[in-house]
């Protein structure tokens, strides 16, 4: 098998494993998003909480073994006002970046003003970083 | 509804299995808005793919040349000499190539099967319909009809803007970020997940 049909096979992989999981636990349902946001029910909170220590007890093992060293990402002038804009957005919207694919494929056909606009925020935002900003964003998944 | 969403623990392994699994298989971090950037700028990527693979061929090619060269130069003896009796020429090579660059059909893939994903698990548990609403919430929320398209597109406006400046979103910084123990990914959740939580509770006062 090619590598390149390897990398293809296990990004789809991933992508239907993300679907299930995130509609599984109720991330594409805006009544459940609206609950954890406004505490009226912690279960995707803690679902979340819990992921990261699991996973960063895991990462953390593996770091001070020595076997695969912590990722870390850069901290710069846009990681706070864009995580605010990030939030304001999710919680007017109820998707994150995939969560808007995944309301889609459950046939929330009005998600597509959604998908409009993150698309229209991706193109706006990196060609204004690419004018005036010179630090790097730390995007993942190169 | 004909299904129960799943309880915390088995949604936090879920998520858990996920990120940890994603680093095993790719040697990359979860992050769905990387993804996005790659197939928003598509064009550019393609060529960054193009340049990525024929850089990888020209080194193996300027190594063929530079063996070429020194076999006419000192002939076979002294060559062997060198490279320790034909020492395995490919994982020298692969120790300088580094891991390659993900192609961006591989992004576009996997945010298609998201959709894919979500459509399987609607139609499995017999749930999928059109809906030309987000939830009977959020119409009450957002007002209903072009209010709820318009709110719709301003949100994913700030989604798409914000994620994009502050390199991450809540897979990004959420769950790959914070589980590396990444400063700036803490610092990151903590503030979207604290204005998200505002703007609820205050359009939760506004409606009540």
């Amino acid at each position: 098998m090619s590598n390149n049909l390897r990398i293809h096979l296990i990004y789809g992989g991933f992508g239907i494993a993300m679907g299930v999981i995130l509609s599984s636990i109720g991330f594409a349902d805006y009544d459940e998003i609206y609950k954890m946001f406004t505490f009226t029910d912690t279960r995707m909170f803690f679902a979340f909480a819990s992921a990261v220590m699991l996973s960063s007890a895991v990462f953390a093992a593996l770091h001070f073994s020595k076997r695969l060293p912590f990722e870390q990402k850069p901290f710069h002038p846009g990681t706070i006002p864009g995580s605010v804009m990030f939030g304001f957005g999710w919680a007017l919207c109820g998707a994150c970046p995939s969560v808007v694919f995944i309301q889609l494929g459950q046939g929330k056909l009005v998600a597509v003003a959604t998908l409009l606009g993150i698309y229209a925020g991706v193109l706006a935002y990196r060609s204004f970083h690419a004018q005036n900003f010179q630090w790097d964003t730390g995007s993942c998944g190169v | 509804m004909s299904f129960e969403y799943w309880p915390w623990w088995l949604g936090g392994l879920a998520l858990a299995a996920l990120t940890i699994l994603f680093r095993f298989l790719t040697s990359r971090t979860l992050g769905v808005s990387g993804s996005w950037y790659r197939v928003a700028y598509w064009r550019q990527q393609r060529e960054q793919d193009k340049t990525a693979a024929a850089l990888t061929q020209n080194q193996s090619a300027t190594a063929d040349a530079l063996m070429a060269a020194a076999l006419a130069e000192f002939g076979e003896d002294a060559l062997s000499e060198i490279t320790g009796n034909g020492a395995d020429d490919d994982s020298s090579r692969a120790a300088t190539k580094g891991p390659a660059a993900t192609p961006w059909t591989a992004h576009l893939l996997f945010l298609a099967c998201t959709f894919i994903g979500a459509f399987l698990w609607s139609v499995y548990h017999g749930n999928f319909h059109i809906q030309f609403e987000l939830s009977a919430v959020h119409s009450q929320l957002s007002g209903a009809g072009w209010k709820t398209l318009f709110v719709l597109f301003v949100g994913g406006l700030f989604v798409g803007i914000g994620t994009q400046m502050a390199g991450g979103c809540s897979s990004g910084h959420g769950l790959s970020g914070c589980s590396n123990l990444s400063v700036a990914s803490v610092i990151a959740t903590v503030f979207y997940f604290g204005t998200a939580a505002l703007v609820s509770l205050s359009l939760k006062a506004l409606i009540s």
